[in-house]
């Protein structure tokens, strides 16, 4: 019955787009056939390009086959993580079909992303179980997912926290060494702004500030939190400049929220804890591999956005077993 | 209806409302004039969607309505939002648009 509404949830959201919806934006890069012949650091991309290389449809098919995938794996750890079976249910119908996943399902050309969250959900969820195979499989997915995205390496702090929150340990430890890494990290996007600018596409990225670089990054971050939440103004191209001044300070303080909420429900709400961790950890090295003046879209957020619902998820959770408690001791 | 039945009431509601929503997210993702619409009519004061619309009309055969964008581009601009490296940037994918259509006409 849940395997049916997910299903149908899915052929409702995306169906007619897979009949109808042709190559769009940037798609012309992988289906031209200089694409797949010449080196990529996205192997798997190339590899289901040159699989289906005609139809458009058949493509469609494909994102919307592995987000299947992906839903049905972000099911199964949400379970696994302790939460009930229609609390894993709903972790997984609302990330199969919220508005802000869309993009990395519609859009060929962000199927990378895709890979790399089958990559990350593989290795948090193989980490969960009690098998001596445990970790040849953490690694196992661990590559796939790179071999999809860079930004599947989320994994390698994902992972830790995985098992920190399955073994009910403190996460005072684990959030210590996570904060050193985004630290590390932070330190790093500082210290190689200027070689990664002289990297980019046109000697007009010369001149950009690293202060106006994490602006940019924090504006898209308060956008696609908004988003998230109110999914009513969903774009390819968002105008990031406007009023950037109070979008970026709206992104630099949902950030310090998110983490405050984190840190103070660590003891009594775990899983809560878990999924903005997980929010916060995925989205902090977009700050670092992003090009300079581009800002977050939609689809890179599709990995920070399994925490989000898994938070809402496991708040749901919690209001239905107290009200099923309530039932029940007033039906006594 | 319980109070039991709440939650999962919620739920459902929550579940359809997004399920719509995406459906219209990702119908913007058939074309690419459909793309860029929609991509308009969300940041009406940014140049580039302006651009690419322009282009994608006038590829898809609707030249003077393409042509209209592309000026609206051009007059976005020079907004005083825009930074200086998007006002470049206009300028040379003007240029490189107007290659791209020739080319497309010359075929």
């Amino acid at each position: 019955m849940r395997l049916a509404f997910l299903l149908t949830a899915l052929l409702v959201a995306y169906g007619a787009h897979v009949r109808y919806a042709g190559y769009v934006y940037e798609d012309g890069h992988w289906t031209h056939p200089a694409a797949l012949v010449r080196w990529n650091t996205r192997p798997l991309m190339q590899l289901s390009m040159l699989w289906a290389r005609t139809y458009p449809q058949v493509h469609h098919a494909i994102n919307l086959s592995l987000h299947a995938v992906v839903v049905a794996l972000l099911g199964l750890l949400a379970y696994r993580l302790g939460l009930s079976r229609d609390g894993a249910w709903f972790a997984a119908a609302l990330f199969s079909v919220h508005p802000l996943n869309s993009q990395a399902v519609a859009y060929l050309s962000a199927r990378p992303e895709l890979f790399a969250a089958i990559g990350v959900l593989g290795a948090c969820l193989a980490v969960t179980w009690q098998s001596p195979y445990r970790w040849p499989l953490v690694v196992l997915a661990l590559t796939f997912g790179l071999a999809g995205k860079e930004s599947a390496i989320v994994a390698l702090m994902l992972v830790p926290l995985t098992l920190a929150t399955l073994r009910q340990r403190q996460l005072a430890g684990y959030a210590l060494l996570a904060s050193v890494l985004i630290a590390l990290t932070g330190i790093q996007a500082y210290g190689g702004l200027y070689a990664l600018i002289n990297r980019g596409e046109s000697s007009a990225w010369h001149g950009i500030l690293a202060s106006e670089w994490a602006r940019i990054q924090l504006a898209s971050t308060s956008r696609l939190l908004g988003q998230a939440v109110w999914p009513d103004a969903l774009t390819v191209d968002p105008d990031v400049y406007l009023h950037i001044g109070i979008t970026s300070g709206l992104g630099a303080a949902a950030v310090v929220v998110l983490a405050s909420c984190a840190w103070t429900q660590r003891h009594t709400r775990p899983l809560l804890t878990y999924g903005l961790a997980w929010t916060l950890i995925s989205l902090a090295p977009r700050y670092l591999i992003q090009t300079p003046r581009t800002a977050l879209t939609e689809h890179q957020v599709y990995v920070p956005m399994m925490g989000l619902v898994l938070a809402f998820a496991s708040l749901w959770d919690d209001r239905k077993g107290s009200i099923d408690g309530d039932t029940k001791e007033s039906g006594r | 209806m319980s109070k039991r039945d709440v939650p999962a009431l919620a739920a459902l509601f929550l579940l359809a409302w997004c399920m719509l929503l995406t459906h219209q997210a990702a119908e913007a993702w058939r074309s690419n004039v459909m793309l860029w619409t929609q991509a308009v009519a969300v940041a009406p004061s940014k140049p580039r969607p302006a651009q690419n619309l322009g282009v994608s009309l006038m590829l898809d055969g609707q030249v003077s309505l393409g042509v209209r964008y592309l000026l609206l581009a051009d007059r976005l601009a020079q907004l005083p939002h825009v930074p200086q490296i998007d006002k470049l940037e206009t300028e040379d994918k003007a240029r490189g648009n107007i290659r791209a259509l020739l080319a497309g006409v010359m075929r």
